[in-house]
């Protein structure tokens, strides 16, 4: 583990910022025990190439753009993982490997919130929302107009847990969010219970076939079973 | 007045006579939840029966039926002993064919406890009949839940409803919901193992206090159904990696490694 309090001032407020859960704080790769190590592998590949800038915004890279998706069931560590990734971008990633404007600031880099909470965000932009709420909803797609507040990497938590009505206006959110980040050049993690073979079946085919290009999948199964038990 | 035959239309004749002469009176009154025509003893009627009819059988010391015609054809023979006799309200009964069926009964509390008995003795046999029609529905259980109808689903329903309020299961398969259901199915594309799904996720989720109506219930989970299809379909999704999800996986790395 590492101690947040310890970073410099920049990045230490880019992990306050982030919405991490204070008891995942301060956590690395090695604390993830549980967790198969070719999986990690994959994930640190990934979290390379995010690095060395073909994923953030690279004009013209078949890695533009491709995020995460962490898949399996409860317990087996996928939030943990997440949560992990972002805080290893945000503490050891150069400046410039977040692709950042010119002369520019970057207000929040990462940022971790669960589908149903960006649901409940979508969804008090329709009443009175406040500026906060628009800025970082507008973040989130990486369409605010001050590039400062595009959020580089985003955690989507939880897919596959939230309330779904009748009008199926859940699925087309997740499609429309996960697609404007994408051709935006952005990548999400997303964490979900539901495997993306079944994706085509909850949230329609051509949202599998989408995240078939804008993810790389990673099936979570820790030899140990329910992580939390 | 006329000698009376035996048969309905005779008897309703001498009745219709007996009404005119005012010896008896016609009244509609209501007995549960039925309203009923009832022929009456007038009092004009009651001396006249005391003085032709009961003086001349316990005269005679006789066992023959009050309403014997030849008794009532019989000339006046009052005698000095009409007094003792009180004056007694004889109910003639409705009309019809109960007429007839019930010429003894002249007690409403026992007619009214035979219909009751009728009822029930049919609610029974209906009863009996609907449950023996449930369980041949039970055979369900020989099939894999996938492929269960929704009249299968259904009967799992109204089952699971009579096991924790023993609601009467046919409350439940009589109703709209089996149709309901058709109609969830094909609008979410489920089957029937999803759908029992979605049933263990209802059934854990509800007040039992709060519920004990079948139809409050059944529409309570087709107002549900919606939100737990998501939830039933992940839970029946399979963790493993087939072949085929490891080619797309290999694939999707290599388009990150730029191999693509």
């Amino acid at each position: 583990m590492f101690n947040v309090d310890e970073l410099k001032l920049r990045r230490r407020s880019w992990v306050k910022i982030a919405a991490i859960p204070y008891n995942r704080q301060g956590w690395e790769f090695k604390d993830c025990t549980g967790v198969i190590s070719s999986d990690v592998e994959i994930i640190k590949e990934w979290v390379s190439t995010v690095e060395s800038g073909k994923v953030i915004k690279s004009k013209g890279q078949t890695s533009c753009g491709q995020g995460l998706m962490l898949y399996g069931e409860p317990g087996h560590g996928k939030t943990t993982l997440a949560l992990v990734i972002l805080q290893d971008i945000l503490r050891r990633f150069p400046y410039e490997a977040f692709s950042p404007e010119a002369n520019k600031t970057l207000v929040r880099p990462c940022y971790f919130l669960t589908f149903s909470a960006l649901l409940d965000l979508r969804g008090a932009l329709m009443e009175d929302p406040t500026d906060e709420e628009q800025s970082l909803f507008a973040g989130i797609l990486g369409e605010s107009v001050d590039d400062a507040y595009n959020i580089r990497v985003l955690v989507i938590d939880d897919v596959g847990k939230e309330h779904m009505s009748g009008s199926g206006w859940q699925k087309t959110m997740l499609h429309h969010v996960l697609r404007t980040r994408f051709n935006n050049g952005l990548p999400t993690i997303v964490t979900s219970n539901i495997p993306l073979e079944a994706w085509g079946a909850v949230y329609g085919p051509a949202t599998e076939s989408f995240a078939r290009e804008a993810f790389v999948p990673i099936a979570l199964k820790s030899p140990k079973g329910d992580l939390r038990k | 007045m006329g000698h009376w035959q035996i048969g309905r239309h005779s008897a309703l004749k001498a009745l219709k006579e007996l009404r005119e002469l005012g010896y008896i009176e016609l009244k509609t009154q209501k007995i549960g939840a039925s309203i009923v025509k009832k022929n009456y003893l007038t009092v004009l009627g009651s001396d006249r029966l005391t003085a032709e009819l009961l003086l001349p059988l316990v005269v005679q010391n006789s066992n023959n039926s009050v309403f014997a015609n030849s008794l009532i054809s019989k000339p006046d023979t009052p005698t000095e002993s009409v007094e003792e006799f009180q004056t007694i309200n004889i109910e003639v009964d409705s009309m019809g064919y109960e007429f007839f069926e019930k010429q003894s009964s002249i007690d409403d509390d026992e007619v009214l406890k035979a219909r009751q008995k009728t009822q029930d003795s049919k609610k029974a046999e209906y009863e009996e009949a609907k449950a023996k029609n449930h369980k041949k529905r039970l055979s369900r259980h020989s099939v894999s839940a996938d492929k269960w109808t929704c009249t299968d689903v259904g009967y799992e329903f109204a089952d699971r409803i009579y096991r924790v309020w023993s609601i009467k299961p046919w409350s439940v398969t009589n109703s709209r919901f089996i149709p309901a259901l058709a109609s969830l199915r094909k609008k979410h594309d489920t089957n029937g193992a999803v759908e029992l799904a979605i049933l263990d996720l209802f059934f854990g989720s509800i007040d039992f206090e709060k519920y004990d109506d079948a139809e409050h219930l059944w529409k309570l989970f087709v107002t549900r159904f919606p939100s737990y299809v998501l939830q039933a379909k992940s839970s029946m999704i399979s963790t493993e990696e087939s072949d085929e999800e490891l080619r797309l996986k290999e694939k999707a790395l290599a388009r990150l490694r730029g191999n693509v």
